[in-house]
């Protein structure tokens, strides 16, 4: 009996040892699989290639590796902007390691070709600043893929650039028309180094740097290199609204603007406005220096006379002097005012009253005096009376039309072959000294804008014209 | 008493023997990473983290770690696009605190794009993910757009599903003015979709993420948010509120979505909890990758006298 017990005890323990046993079994998820070790090692020349696996973007680029890969077939494929797509497929053993070595360059397929027309033909052709030695129309094959800055220069026209892309297999073609300089150059903020294309006024030193003033970034210097600005962030100008620029004989460039009157030396500025000389207003229309460099200033307060650190003002009781422009000649001032034309002798306003002379109207924008002694006047519309430009011999007025009824007669000046240059809101106004008449717009000539706001002729006998929105023109009128 | 010598003998054995190591439940523990990534349209801002499982033995025997993995190498693929992850430690201020994460800076995800994770870590295990962003949101011209609503008790804001299996999550936000010590402090704050009461005591709830294509919030929750908000200001009538409201519907994927679904986890804006148990879409590992769209809707306006029954400075807005 006991011998049973125990026989049934004892094949209980067993069994219940076996299945106790089992438990780890049962609880035990299989091993992972340890990585492959196999690598592709992908190199090209030239490098920097997209390196795509099974047509997938891998993120990585040439030269790289691609680590830890399985065993297997792999298409691999190099991609780059304007590069052909170059594939390989490769099979990886086990724990391999593969290295790939694509030489993109011998592919005569991957490279392309670049043509280039311009107008006109034969303009010297600039890869990346490097002068080619070739002219337009011209083809170049076998380059490689990719941006290029083209450069076409071509004598009397302004040189142009631009980025071209090449493409594998293909060829790609670029036209460009060159603008004839021999002429009429324009200066943009677009195409050059002005900072600003709303002008006022120009003045030409002895050195032949031209003083442009703008309408809102202050004074611009041009020296036929590089455009300069001086505006009131980074030097002592007193205003960026400059309404007119003088150069004197010391080239001392004097500036009027909405805020007082500038002088530079070149390196300094002094400031001259209502708080620290006799300026009645800051408004500064006009300033010429005589040769006893004594300084002439027109504003809407009168005539300022500064000589010797002493100002005077000169005015009339009767009828305020507004003084738009004025010109020097020899002890005579002559004023252009809105109230007519006036000359100023020893302290002494002598009136033309339009109503006597019969010049076009009264209100006068700017004067000249020619070089046989004649003063010029730009007159402005008033009232029912219509613009035009006169011009005064001692004892009478001549009148001459230009324009329509509604054109803006602004600046007056003369070259040294009698020429006088008529800036007007209906373009560039040339009177010779047989008075015929020539009109420079937009319609023939390559003058950038019909709204001219003055003009000034440097020792070249180049004319300098400033456009009231459009920048600067230089007029070659002299080149023939 | 032979046999009795011989049972004995075997309990001996069998206590020794016994099957301690395979009731141990660390004696099978395996490394295992978990690589978590949650995309989002409203930055540029992507992140990922990559943790990874270990034994630590202490006073009370061996618990689960989660350690940051390093040098891992994970790209994103966003369409054609393949970004880079770079991996960074953001500290606390007093250094004792910080985070590790990867992350790239390059791209916001669009609606109804492929993307794709894969990490590979430096002992060549990958990590790989993939889901598709949200298609576009849409609110239905039959949303409320003034609070208080004319004739309702209830402020509802409906959306066309991109989906069926998506989850969202919104947040109505009111734009607030406050100066303070001569400082204009601008700042959102968000409005309840109800009141709970636990203990006599009323709380603010604030919407969960759901699978529903609406989400309404009961003008008396709004009332008693705005109440409560003017009561515990000395002087309301320099705390301004803004006319135009902002509801900011997070659309999460479908991969997300199952996540929240199944793991009923609270997900926002820039967070997500990440369990061993929960649903995984990660292969090679656990974790989940996916993605969330923010998309505001920006019709809703407060009416000015019901602003200023609060005691509130009102600001209308520009259109």
């Amino acid at each position: 009996m006991l011998l049973n017990r125990l026989r049934i005890y004892l094949s209980s323990v067993i069994v219940l040892l076996l299945l106790s046993n089992c438990d780890k079994d049962v609880s035990v998820s299989p091993d992972e699989p340890q990585p492959f070790t196999g690598k592709i090692i992908v190199n090209s020349e030239p490098a920097g290639f997209s390196i795509y696996l099974n047509n997938k973007n891998s993120g990585y680029k040439t030269p790289d590796s691609l680590i830890f890969m399985d065993p297997g077939n792999y298409q691999i494929t190099l991609k780059k902007k304007y590069f052909r797509d170059t594939s390989v497929v490769i099979y990886l053993d086990e724990n391999q390691e593969m290295l790939l070595n694509i030489d993109l360059l011998k592919n005569n397929a991957m490279y392309g070709s670049l043509n280039i027309f311009s107008v006109p033909a034969g303009a010297a052709i600039y890869i990346n600043d490097s002068l080619t030695q070739k002219v337009t129309p011209y083809t170049f094959s076998h380059l490689l893929p990719g941006e290029y800055n083209i450069k076409l220069t071509y004598p009397q026209f302004r040189s142009i650039s631009f980025d071209v892309s090449v493409t594998s297999s293909q060829t790609s073609s670029y036209s460009k028309s060159l603008q004839d300089t021999s002429l009429w150059v324009d200066y943009q903020v677009s195409n050059s180094g002005l900072t600003s294309n709303i002008l006022s006024s120009i003045a030409v030193d002895n050195f032949g740097n031209k003083w442009i003033g703008s309408m809102d970034k202050g004074l611009i210097k041009y020296d036929d290199v590089e455009f300069v600005n001086y505006n009131t962030a980074n030097s002592g100008i007193p205003g960026n609204r400059v309404l007119t620029v003088e150069v004197d004989q010391f080239n001392i460039v004097w500036v009027g603007t909405q805020n007082g009157i500038g002088r530079f030396d070149g390196t300094n500025w002094t400031v001259y406005n209502t708080s620290n000389s006799a300026l009645r207003s800051n408004e500064i229309f006009t300033i010429k220096v005589d040769q006893q460099n004594t300084l002439w200033v027109g504003a809407s307060t009168g005539l300022y006379k500064f000589d010797s650190n002493l100002w005077s003002v000169f005015n009339d009781s009767s009828l305020s002097i507004w003084a738009n422009d004025i010109e020097l000649d020899n002890g005579n001032i002559w004023i252009a005012t809105n109230d007519g034309a006036v000359r100023f002798n020893n302290g002494e306003f002598q009136y033309y009253v339009q109503s006597v002379y019969n010049y076009p109207t009264k209100i006068i924008s700017s004067v000249a005096k020619d070089m046989t002694g004649n003063i010029w006047f730009c007159h402005k519309n008033s009232g029912l009376l219509r613009n035009g430009v006169s011009y005064f011999n001692g004892s009478q007025f001549t009148n001459i039309f230009t324009g329509s009824a509604s054109n803006s007669i602004n600046h007056i000046s003369v070259d040294m072959f009698n020429s006088k240059w008529i800036s007007t809101n209906e373009g560039l106004v040339n009177i010779s000294s047989n008075n015929s008449m020539v009109i420079y717009n937009r319609s023939n000539s390559f003058i950038s804008s019909d709204l001219i706001s003055s003009s000034a002729i440097d020792k070249n006998g180049v004319l300098w014209v400033t456009n009231s929105y459009n920048g600067l023109n230089k007029f070659k009128f002299n080149s023939n | 008493m032979k046999y009795l010598r011989i049972i004995i003998l075997l309990n001996i054995v069998l206590s020794f023997s016994g099957c301690d190591d395979s009731f141990n439940p660390y004696t099978d523990f395996k490394e295992k990473y978990s690589l978590v990534s949650i995309l989002r349209s409203d930055t540029t801002l992507q992140i990922a983290a990559i943790t990874k499982n270990y034994l630590v033995e202490n006073n009370n025997g061996s618990t689960h770690k989660l350690l940051f993995e390093k040098n891992a190498d994970i790209r994103i693929w966003h369409g054609d696009s393949v970004y880079k992850l770079r991996d960074t430690i953001l500290a606390s201020d007093d250094g004792l605190d910080s985070i590790q994460y990867y992350y790239t800076q390059q791209f916001s995800i669009l609606t109804g794009k492929k993307i794709e994770i894969e990490a590979l870590l430096s002992n060549g295990k990958r990590l790989k993910g993939i889901s598709e962003t949200p298609a576009k949101t849409e609110f239905k011209n039959t949303s409320e757009v003034i609070i208080p609503p004319i004739g309702k008790d209830v402020v509802q804001i409906y959306w066309i599903p991109p989906g069926i299996q998506n989850f969202y999550k919104a947040r109505l936000k009111m734009k607030c003015e406050f100066v303070e010590n001569g400082i204009n402090k601008i700042f959102y704050k968000e409005l309840p979709v109800s009141i709970s009461v636990s203990e006599g005591k009323q709380y603010a709830v604030f919407p969960k993420a759901s699978r529903d294509n609406y989400v309404v919030y009961d003008l008396d929750a709004i009332n008693w948010y705005l109440h409560a908000l003017s009561d515990s200001l000395s002087e309301p009538g320099k705390f301004s509120i803004h006319q135009n409201l902002v509801l900011e519907l997070l659309t999460f994927d479908v991969e997300l979505s199952r996540y929240i679904s199944i793991s009923s986890s609270s997900i926002d804006n820039f967070s997500v909890r990440f369990d061993d148990g929960d649903y995984s879409n990660i292969t090679g590992g656990l974790g989940i990758f996916g993605s969330q769209i923010k998309t505001n809707y920006l019709k809703l306006k407060f009416i000015e006298s019901y602003i200023r029954s609060f005691k509130f400075n009102f600001i209308f807005d520009l259109k």
